[in-house]
């Protein structure tokens, strides 16, 4: 069978304006499974959104592929859409405008679109702010925005960079719940970037964690807990423990001199 | 708490403050005859027989509009020009780069050593006169335009491109649209400038403008009479720059008060 996303052997590589070459990440190969939710955690500057903007095909690869349904990507394209950590809406827009947005570009007439932006909005929980501009919503309403808008162009598969990354505690617990309500109806395929080992485990159906120099995805953990998961269970616990652990022996920061001592 | 209209007042009461004080003190300081009169009637000449004689004349107003007319015209080709070539410079690296070397060195030209030039080629009148309004006037149009656009933030770009837009989408639906503040800034910027260069390409012969006026007054000798001129020229000059803000205010929602900064 045929994955729904295939990493091959990906590398992507900078030239530095004195000549070296910096190696963002190396050799990443994962496949997933329709419908499949994975989670990358890593350190910072392990590769995670580079690899994801290869997956959203806005930054090209220098060696390797990524495959959608066995074809390879060659630029953006709205069957992969991205939601971003700084939502990136456009506050010009109201939140009825902006989750009809993607609509709009492929000429879908204004009644219609607007439409089924609102059903879009009602799923995510801010029914009665259509017509509030981002400046008037909290961070945590405008990434739901930013969610309706992805989800809006019914896409195959949802690149999620850090979304929850600069929300408070408690937000981030609510949208991570009302993510996997959504993503359960909608089974798409996410590849969604933390650096937050608890929200790993919370949502993924497999974590894979990443190292530095170069990045890579050093080891991988199916997670076959029942959803809703308990975060406070000794299970889960023991997962978060497990790739904690593997995180902190990677081998990038074994080399390095270990505090205190 | 205060009424607004209390509030009004007291704004007016601060703003009058200062230009009252140096009327006061430019009335003093002539009556004291510190100020030879010939060079600097009192305050009371300029407002009152001065005023009389200049407002009784049919020509204030024909000249004040002919001015007007040129400014338009001249700041209309300045904001078309402006926006236009601003587009394809920060669209087209190549473009930009042809373009880079030729804005510098046109720029710093004072306008004043302008003015023979567009007389030579152009003639006396309004096409000489209104070539030197655009020629000043397009420079801030074309730096915010591009500033603008440069200053698009990332995730809005890749927003559109992820949903799928065309190069033409994103020009219309992210680019223009982000940028508008910038955009209308340096309209406004250009509307000031108008206003300087209008008075100077008067200087020499046109029949009827504000410049003219001013040219033949001094060959008159009347310097109450231009002192009240330079004066209207400034309240004008402001008073455009009211009615400028004042249209921003009525076409833009509240949430893009920044368009007023």
């Amino acid at each position: 069978m045929v994955p729904h996303l295939k990493f091959q052997d990906v590398g992507v590589k900078y030239s530095l304006p004195d000549g070296r070459v910096s190696v963002a990440v190396a050799g990443v190969s994962v496949a997933a499974r329709t419908g499949e939710f994975v989670c990358f955690v890593g350190p910072s500057g392990c590769g995670k959104t580079t690899v994801l903007r290869v997956a959203a095909g806005l930054l090209p690869p220098t060696s390797g592929e990524v495959q959608l349904n066995g074809t390879r990507i060659s630029g953006p394209g709205k069957e992969r859409c991205m939601v971003f950590q700084e939502y990136g809406l456009f506050p010009w827009y109201s939140a009825l405008d902006n989750v009809a947005y993607g609509l709009r570009l492929a000429g879908m007439p204004r009644a219609e679109r607007r439409e089924r932006a609102q059903e879009l909005l009602d799923r995510v929980g801010l029914a009665s702010y259509a017509h509030h501009y981002p400046g008037e919503l909290s961070g945590g309403m405008r990434q739901r925005v930013a969610i309706a808008r992805a989800l809006a162009v019914d896409p195959e598969v949802l690149l999620m960079d850090e979304p929850f990354g600069a929300l408070d505690a408690q937000t981030r617990a609510e949208l991570q719940t009302e993510l996997l309500r959504i993503w359960a109806q909608s089974t798409k395929t996410t590849l969604f970037i933390t650096h937050s080992i608890e929200e790993a485990v919370y949502l993924a159906d497999r974590v894979l964690v990443m190292a530095t120099q170069p990045g890579r995805v050093v080891q991988e953990f199916a997670i076959d807990l029942e959803r809703p998961r308990d975060k406070q269970s000794t299970e889960f616990n023991r997962l978060e423990r497990e790739i904690d652990a593997c995180m902190r022996g990677s081998p990038a920061l074994a080399r390095a001199p270990a505090p205190g001592s | 708490m205060r009424s607004s209209a209390a509030l009004v007042g007291m704004a007016v009461v601060r703003g009058a403050a200062l230009p009252l004080l140096l009327v006061g003190v430019w009335y003093l300081a002539v009556r004291a005859g510190l100020i030879a009169t010939t060079l600097l009637p009192g305050p009371e000449q300029v407002f009152g027989a001065a005023a009389l004689r200049v407002f009784g004349d049919a020509e204030i107003y024909r000249a004040v509009l002919a001015s007007l007319e040129r400014i338009f015209a001249g700041w209309l080709i300045a904001v078309i020009v402006g926006i236009g070539v601003g587009l394809i410079a920060s669209l087209s690296l190549r473009a930009r780069l042809m373009l880079e070397g030729p804005m510098s060195a046109c720029r710093p030209l004072p306008p004043a050593a302008l003015v023979p030039l567009a007389i030579l080629w152009l003639g006396i009148g309004n096409a000489a006169s209104i070539s030197l309004v655009a020629f000043v006037a397009v420079w801030p149009v074309l730096i915010n335009t591009i500033a603008g656009i440069e200053n698009v933030p990332r995730v809005m770009r890749e927003v559109a491109l992820t949903m799928g837009a065309t190069t033409r989408q994103l020009i219309l639906t992210v680019l223009i649209p982000a940028a508008l503040p910038s955009i209308i800034l340096g309209m406004r910027l250009a509307m000031g400038l108008a206003w300087m260069s209008v008075v100077l390409s008067e200087l020499v012969g046109v029949r009827h403008g504000v410049g003219a006026m001013l040219l033949s007054l001094q060959q008159n000798d009347d310097v109450a009479a231009m002192l009240l001129l330079v004066l209207l020229i400034g309240v004008l000059g402001l008073s455009l720059d009211s009615l400028f803000r004042a249209a921003i205010r009525l076409l833009t929602r509240p949430h893009q008060s920044t368009l007023l900064t």
